[in-house]
């Protein structure tokens, strides 16, 4: 069957997406073409204006429409912690929690020669530019994935600021709370094993 | 005991799509060359192993005509009361350079990771391929012991897949290096967190090895004896590492470390990870002679055989019940005498599965006889273009 041009390139489109594939691309095209010319006119709007107007901060590199960020201008955020993320989605993840109240610092990425990603692509320089002199910075926490290019670019990261003396942790892992110790993976268990804490 | 009651199998190979039920005793898969019998052996192979042992890319696994390919089967193992379902699919990339989607479920759902599937099937194997294993290279026997080793315990599985992701990243920066013309300062810090993890990674997969090799060693050297009783045979595990550091006791992450720093000019310069465990080897003596270099061709085969029931009597041991074997061609190829020393040491009690192009009649009486007692507990297979037909056939229509 051969379809009509546009709506070829608007399937297409739609398949670029992450996690989109064929089947979804296709219904969500249709469902573009249902609404009114109203709705799509907003959504191509909004679309464009959170392109054009979200930047990365340049202080901490998260993506906002302010700059600095929200964040970072938020005086009444605790300015010696600083929490060292992969990715600014996972800001929003620590964020939900209203646990921290520190600052943040993007790196996005990991280290991967896999997929040519070396230290000097990720705003390793920043960050270290953010510790120089007569910075308020007390404790840096690492906030990365626990997979093979999370812990090397933890690694990294400790080489390069442990000569700094500023004091560096990295968050715990191990079981999720809530869930059965039985259906954890051997992995997941050994590390939480291996990073067991005393009862106080 | 561990028993694969049914298999089925869609766009696997050349096998044309197939559903049978195994009989918990011997099953003979039957049929000429090429007709698909080693194929049916590799996927109840793939699903005990999550890897294949003989394609180099997973691709092969997809008849040529589609786009995916998917095995299953039902296992019971008895000891533990565990009734699995397993399966595994590949899906062809729609482009070209898109990566093939493997899906792994245990019960209908997904698992993890392949090591998640280790354990729900064990089994042990014997393909005709082995009886080479002292003739070919350190690969094949560092892909025999790491196999092995799994199936006594998934935990080495990933160390094994660990080691060969950090092996693969540290190979591509030495591998940018050489292209780029050597390493600055700033790359070396970068190089240097790297060797920390290969380190790591690497001492815990060798240490992980030599204890396997170690629990088999009695066990190997028992079954010898039995076939050639003035010649001891020992394993050993070489490490171009090891061989480096003089104490071999004060071997450590620590000692592997400084290795890795003292050869790091050199590994920038070849653009290659030189030591490690991916260069390492499992030596085999004789008299205290290295029976790879003086062994005689029976020698070798003995010592194959010595090694596979060493691997059988562990991991039986282990689960408390024999597990699957799995035979591909292999009995053609042992003398008599072999035949029966294999036939006589395994459990009556076991699920087999062995492939031949033409029963032997000589290693069918010893085989039912041995093999629950001759109750109708056998099967035979015929396969043909890919196609199966189960039931007990005609001894004269099998031969023939």
């Amino acid at each position: 069957m051969s379809m009509t041009l546009p709506l070829v390139r608007l399937i297409e489109a739609f398949q670029k997406l992450p996690g989109v594939g064929p089947k979804s691309a296709q219904r969500l095209a249709f469902h573009v073409l249902k609404q009114s010319s109203d709705d799509v006119g907003q959504f191509a709007e909004i679309l464009k204006e959170a392109k054009a107007q979200i930047r990365e901060c340049p202080e901490c590199f998260n993506l906002s429409g302010q700059s600095p960020c929200e964040i970072c201008r938020n005086k009444s955020r605790d300015a010696n912690t600083l929490c060292v993320v992969a990715e600014p989605s996972d800001i929003f993840a620590l964020e939900r929690t209203g646990e921290f109240r520190g600052l943040y610092h993007v790196l996005h990425g990991l280290i991967s020669p896999l997929h040519g990603i070396q230290p000097e692509d990720l705003k390793i320089r920043p960050l270290l530019a953010r510790l120089g002199e007569a910075n308020p910075i007390r404790e840096i926490i690492l906030a990365l994935p626990p997979s093979i290019e999370g812990d090397t670019t933890s690694l990294y990261l400790s080489r390069i600021i442990q000569p700094l003396g500023i004091s560096l942790t990295r968050i715990a892992f191990g079981l999720p709370v809530g869930g059965d110790l039985d259906y954890a993976d051997n992995l997941t268990i050994s590390r939480a094993l291996a990073g067991r804490v005393p009862i106080s | 005991m561990v028993f694969v009651q049914a298999l089925s199998a869609q766009n696997f190979r050349n096998l044309a799509p197939l559903s049978c039920e195994f009989s918990p005793g011997l099953n003979w898969i039957l049929g000429d060359n090429g007709q698909g019998k080693t194929n049916l052996l590799e996927s109840i192979y793939l699903l005990s192993n999550a890897r294949s042992h003989r394609a180099k890319n997973e691709r092969e696994l997809i008849a040529h005509t589609a786009n995916n390919a998917r095995i299953t089967a039902q296992v019971l193992m008895q000891q533990t009361g565990g009734h699995h379902v397993l399966e595994m699919t590949w899906e062809r990339p729609q482009t070209e350079n898109g990566r093939l989607k493997t899906i792994l479920k245990q019960n209908h759902q997904p698992l993890k990771s392949r090591s998640q599937l280790l354990g729900n099937c064990p089994s042990v194997s014997f393909f005709v391929t082995d009886l080479l294993l002292l003739r070919g290279q350190p690969e094949d026997r560092r892909r025999w012991l790491d196999a092995a080793a799994a199936q006594y315990d998934r935990r080495h599985f990933q160390l094994v897949s660990t080691f060969q992701k950090i092996r693969l990243q540290k190979a591509h920066l030495l591998r940018e290096y050489l292209e780029t013309g050597g390493a600055s300062q700033d790359s070396l810090t970068h190089l240097a967190v790297w060797n920390d993890q290969f380190a790591e990674a690497s001492v815990r997969l060798m240490q992980s090895r030599q204890h396997y090799l170690a629990l088999i060693q009695d066990r190997v050297t028992c079954h010898y004896i039995d076939m050639a009783p003035h010649e001891t045979l020992s394993l050993s595990y070489h490490s171009s590492v090891m061989a480096r550091v003089l104490d071999a006791s004060a071997f450590d992450e620590d000692a592997f470390r400084q290795e890795l720093d003292k050869i790091q000019v050199q590994e920038c310069r070849r653009g290659q990870c030189l030591i490690g465990p991916h260069r390492d080897d499992v030596q085999f003596f004789l008299n205290n002679q290295d029976a790879t270099a003086y062994g005689s061709q029976g020698q070798q085969r003995s010592i194959v055989l010595a090694l596979k029931l060493g691997e059988w009597d562990v991991l039986s041991g282990v689960l408390c019940e024999p597990p699957v074997l799995l035979l591909d061609d292999v009995m053609a190829e042992l003398d008599p005498e072999r035949q029966d020393h294999l036939i006589q040491r395994l459990a009556p009690e076991a699920q087999v599965f062995l492939t031949t192009t033409h029963i032997d009649r000589r290693v069918q009486a010893s085989l039912e006889s041995h093999l629950g007692e001759g109750q109708s507990q056998h099967q035979k297979i015929q396969m043909q273009r890919g196609q199966v037909q189960c039931g007990a056939l005609k001894l004269e229509t099998a031969i023939s």
